[in-house]
């Protein structure tokens, strides 16, 4: 309203004229319009100008441009500034110029004044016109200031950056750029991309060449790079890195593009990093795989997350059958929880690390002794990552250890239980350890011993036995001593000890104790003693028998020959002493039979008898018998040979005879059997012989008898008689001498018999003469003996029939008993007859023996011959015991040959 | 048992007449038909037995009355021979011998004798052998039948 009022004001000062419709126009123009004087004072403002300025025109007539802008005195001194300036040149002006309008904001505007002229022509004032070019100068404002904007982080970046335009030159670069790279932003601009500016290479090395410069690619490609890698090649080698990005710069709504903007990073230290980490990684994983050690990295859960080789190997499984399983399954079941308190406190921080000892189970079985380190690889908070596990086998350590503390342990005992006294001597000569054992024999408490030395408790006489030994032993040129000593006990007594020491060296060699073994030999040296002293006496003894005695080393050489088998034999004993027995000849035997000698000496067994036919020196042989038995020392060692020898020359003789004794004998025996059948045949062939023509006498004469008996006469039958009798007899005779000669020649095997059975079978043959006689026969128990029953039968035949014949006055009574002897029975028949003188005794065995006529008693006389000669026969002999008148008592022996009962 | 009509034919093979003589006389005394042939000797007796030469008419024998001691030809042999021959073993063999040896008896049997029998020294004991011999052979035994 002011507007209108002044616009209103304005032209009624001045005519209403067409000027008015102007006024009006520019009244309702959108365009600020004002009036000034030649003063400057404002005449007038339209109501444009009066919103823009948000002052009314009223207010502000008269007033200069400086109250228009109290705040903006510069924009004030412009405007008066350009006022003078077109008052000068009256005509048109336009300038822009920011001012501050109603809105407090600045504004961009494009001041339009011209002059204009009064009536007179003169200049009167100016009229102008503000265009509000806020927009477009807004636009290019903003334009400026986003320009502006990039153009700040164009140049701020940190990163390099170059702008491209179509034809891939560079035409704009930051600072960065200009650092990265190297160069003055002044050479780079209008190069075709840094790449030819200075050699650059692939991320692999390769060198880029023009066409495969990022930008190119992206032009060729039509597609942005990102994270692009080229390198620039240093003059002295190195490189610098760059990650390039690239970008299209595109027109508002269009495809096209004009333009290319490249980013590039310098990742120089980042690739050097990567280079270095892949490289580390590389060294690490290398020394991972390769490490001696089994490596392992097991996650908090207990799984292996990653093997080493030697891991693998250790464990005997692959790598793919490891990872994942859970180190539990592959320790050994008593040390799955081995690492479990350790690894807790691991955890907990309270060690950087924990070593284990424990055994795992490979998968083949076997156990394996590892000895575990384990750490926690941590975050940067400290908290456990995963273990990190380095195992070592120490399985050989352990079995070594096992053995050592088993070695160890073993000889403890040893030395504890050792038969022998053991001890450890300091070189200062005092013990500084003994056995129990040791502890007996020297009669001493351990306490007591221990610190002693030895000479303290050696027998005076034996004090210096090992000492003398001690210098070698300690030079090295012996390696131990050993003597037989005597040491005195605490309770007095002497102990005979054998005592051997060694010396226990260091690594260097030098000494660091004796030890020294003790064996109680006290027993020993007695038994030494006496048998010294036996054999003393022995070797004495066998001075005065008639044998001599000899000894032979294990050699079989002969040591020793006593005197008397010179006195003996005659040979010179120093001839065989250190010789053997066979260097010297012996006619009787062969090298046969002195190898089977020496495999029984060899053998170390004894030998008797052994005959030896030595030569004389003079002639002639000596027979020699040696005796011998090995001998054998207190540890059961062979030492030879000792024993007697006798001079058999004479016995060899009398062996000799009575082999040709005995031939003799053989010989004869030979002979009597010879003769023996011969006389039997003789017997035989006379019995049958001799009879035929006795039968012709007998039976002629009888029968002459017969046929003319009654006409012979006188005497002439008595003559017969004769004859015939005769006859008789001399058959009897021929068969009693047959009867004879076959108890030797026709005798049988002797048997086991009863004896009785023969007795009874005479007795059987007598029945006749018994009866007739009336006679009783009786016997005792008989034995049962190896005889020739049928002999035997009749001899109790021929025996019986004499005590039947030669019977007294009353009625005859046989009576037949044994008697046991040592070695054979003493048969008896004893009778009640006339008995026999004992001038007699003997005669009555022999052949054809008769005490009494023909006339008295019958017989030929034969009988007890036979009877001898059966009892003979049978090894044994008989004789005749009687009283004339009472009886007489036959008795013969048999021999016990063992018959079984 | 004979029939009474033809006569026993009795072979006596003894080397001493004597012997032969009282076998003579102690058979008469017997009661058998009977008639004797005698051989002397060993030879004789087989050449008698197999009717060789002088002897080719002569009649087999129904008994052998056999003596051991013989000259030539031995009883034992004959004996063997008489057992051995197919024509002559059925003949009963009276051995009829001094010798009282009992290997002589054994191996008397043993060559199939069909007896063997001692001779007595005394006479009348020779008699009542031989006329045992008669009795028991000739009246008790069946002989076996003569057949040539």
């Amino acid at each position: 309203m002011p507007k209108a009022k002044t616009l209103e004001r304005a032209r009624r000062e001045e005519t209403a004229t067409p000027l008015d419709a102007a006024f009006k126009l520019v009244d309702s123009l959108p365009v600020p319009v004002f009036f000034k004087s030649r003063d400057g004072r404002y005449l007038g403002v339209n109501r444009a100008w009066e919103e823009f300025f948000g002052i009314a025109g009223d207010a502000f007539i008269g007033k200069q441009v400086a109250d228009l802008y109290p705040a903006d005195p510069a924009i004030a001194q412009k405007h008066a500034a350009m006022d003078r300036l077109l008052y000068q040149n009256p005509g048109r002006q336009s300038y822009e110029i920011t001012v501050r309008a109603r809105d407090g904001r600045l504004h961009d505007t494009i001041y339009y004044k011209a002059t204009y002229t009064d009536a007179h022509d003169e200049v009167a004032g100016l009229i102008g016109a503000i265009i509000d070019i806020t927009s477009r100068t807004g636009a290019e404002a903003a334009l400026r200031e986003n320009e502006e904007r990039w153009r700040t982080i164009f140049n701020s970046a940190n990163e390099g950056m170059f702008v491209y335009d179509r034809a891939l030159n560079i035409v704009a670069g930051n600072q960065s750029a200009e650092r990265i790279i190297g160069l003055p932003l002044a050479e780079i601009i209008g190069a075709a991309g840094f790449t030819s500016l200075l050699p650059c290479v692939h991320g692999d090395g390769t060198p880029v060449g023009p066409d495969d410069r990022p930008t190119r690619i992206s032009a060729r490609t039509g597609k942005p790079l990102s994270g692009h890698v080229v390198g620039i090649q240093r003059p002295g080698g190195a490189y610098t890195w760059l990650s390039v990005n690239t970008g299209f710069l595109r027109q508002a709504e269009s495809n096209d593009w004009y333009g290319l903007v490249s980013t590039f990073t310098d990742i120089t230290a980042q690739k050097n990093a990567e280079e270095a980490l892949r490289e580390s990684e590389e060294r690490y994983r290398r020394t991972f795989e390769l490490a001696g050690s089994g490596l392992a990295h097991v996650s908090l859960d207990g799984r292996f997350l990653r093997v080493n080789r030697q891991l693998c190997e250790m464990l005997g499984y692959s790598e793919g059958e490891l990872v994942g399983k859970h180190v539990k399954d592959v320790s050994h079941p008593e040390d799955r929880d081995a690492v479990d308190r350790p690894r807790d406190q691991l955890v907990a921080g309270a060690v950087d690390s924990i070593r284990v000892e424990k055994r795992y189970l490979r998968k083949d079985g076997a156990t394996m002794w590892a000895s575990v380190a384990i750490a926690f690889e941590r975050d940067a908070n400290g908290q456990p990552l995963y273990a990190i596990s380095v195992l070592d086998d120490i399985t050989t350590r352990k079995h070594i250890d096992a053995a050592l503390r088993e070695s160890e342990e073993r000889y403890r005992r040893t030395f504890e239980l050792a038969g022998s006294g053991v001890a450890h001597i300091g070189l200062d000569r005092r013990f500084l350890r003994v056995n129990r054992r040791l502890c007996e024999i020297l009669g001493y408490p351990e306490q007591e011993l221990i610190g002693m030395t030895g000479r303290e408790i050696s027998h005076p006489d034996d004090l210096d036995r090992i000492n003398a030994e001690r210098p070698k032993l300690y030079a090295g040129e012996i390696d131990h001593v050993h003597v037989e000593k005597r040491y005195v006990r605490k309770d007095r007594s002497i102990v005979w000890v054998a005592f051997s020491m060694t010396v226990e060296r260091d690594a260097g060699g030098r000494p660091l104790y004796e030890i020294a073994i003790f064996d109680d030999i006290t027993e020993r040296k007695n038994a030494e003693a006496a048998l010294a002293e036996s054999e003393d006496r022995f070797r004495k003894l066998t001075q005065l028998s008639s044998d001599w005695y000899w000894e032979q080393d294990d050699q079989f050489g002969l040591t020793f020959m006593s005197r008397r088998m010179s006195e003996k034999t005659g040979l010179d004993p120093s001839a065989y002493i250190g010789r053997k027995r066979w260097d010297q000849p012996a006619l009787n035997l062969t090298d046969d039979d002195w190898a089977r000698h020496r495999a029984t000496l060899e053998r170390h067994e004894p030998f008797r008898d052994f005959e030896m036919q030595r030569p004389n020196v003079g002639g002639g042989t000596r027979w020699i018998a040696v005796s011998g038995e090995p001998v054998f020392d207190s540890g059961g060692r062979f030492k030879g040979y000792r024993g007697v020898g006798s001079d058999i020359t004479l016995r060899k003789q009398a062996e000799e005879e009575l082999r040709r004794a005995h031939d003799e004998l053989a010989r004869k025996a030979e002979e009597l059997q010879r003769s023996n059948a011969e006389l039997e045949q003789f017997a035989y062939v006379a019995s049958h012989d001799l009879q035929e023509p006795l039968r012709m006498v007998s039976s002629y004469t009888q029968l002459l008898g017969r046929r003319y008996g009654d006409k012979l006469q006188g005497d002439a039958q008595e003559f017969m008689h004769y004859v015939v009798d005769g006859a008789a007899r001399m058959k009897q005779l021929i068969e009693d001498l047959l009867a004879y000669s076959r108890v030797g020649t026709k005798g049988k095997q002797f048997k086991p018999t009863p004896i009785d059975a023969a007795l009874k079978k005479a007795i059987t043959n007598l029945r006749a003469a018994i009866e007739e006689t009336g006679a009783s026969v009786t016997w005792d128990a008989l034995p049962i003996e190896s005889v020739d029953e049928v002999q035997l039968a009749q001899l109790f035949q021929n025996l019986i029939g004499n005590a039947l014949k030669f019977r007294g006055a009353g009625v005859p009574r046989v009576h037949v008993c044994a008697a046991e002897k040592a070695d054979h029975w003493q048969i008896t028949i004893a009778d009640n007859g006339i008995g026999i003188e004992p001038q007699y005794f003997e005669r009555i065995f022999m052949l054809f023996q008769r005490l009494h006529t023909m006339g008295e008693y019958p017989g030929t006389g034969i009988g007890l011959a036979i009877c001898k000669k059966v009892v003979e026969r049978h090894g044994g002999t008989i004789w005749v015991t009687s009283t004339p008148g009472e009886g007489s008592q036959f008795h013969f022996t048999l021999l016990k040959r063992g018959a079984p009962q | 048992m004979t029939d009474g009509r033809s006569p026993i034919e009795i072979l006596l093979v003894e080397d001493n007449p004597g012997d032969e003589r009282l076998t003579r006389e102690a058979l008469k005394e017997g009661k058998v038909y009977h008639k004797l042939h005698w051989a002397k000797d060993g030879v004789e007796a087989m050449e008698f037995l197999q009717q060789k030469g002088k002897y080719k008419d002569s009649p087999r024998p129904d008994i052998i009355l056999l003596d051991l001691n013989l000259p030539k030809k031995d009883g034992r042999e004959v004996l063997q021979d008489i057992k051995s021959d197919e024509t002559l073993k059925r003949i009963p063999v009276v051995v009829l011998t001094t010798s009282k040896a009992e290997e002589d008896v054994l191996r008397t049997y043993n060559l199939h004798a069909n007896c063997y029998v001692t001779k007595p020294v005394d006479l009348e004991k020779f008699i009542v052998v031989v006329k045992s011999i008669d009795i028991f052979w000739l009246t008790v035994v069946t002989l076996p039948p003569s057949g040539q």
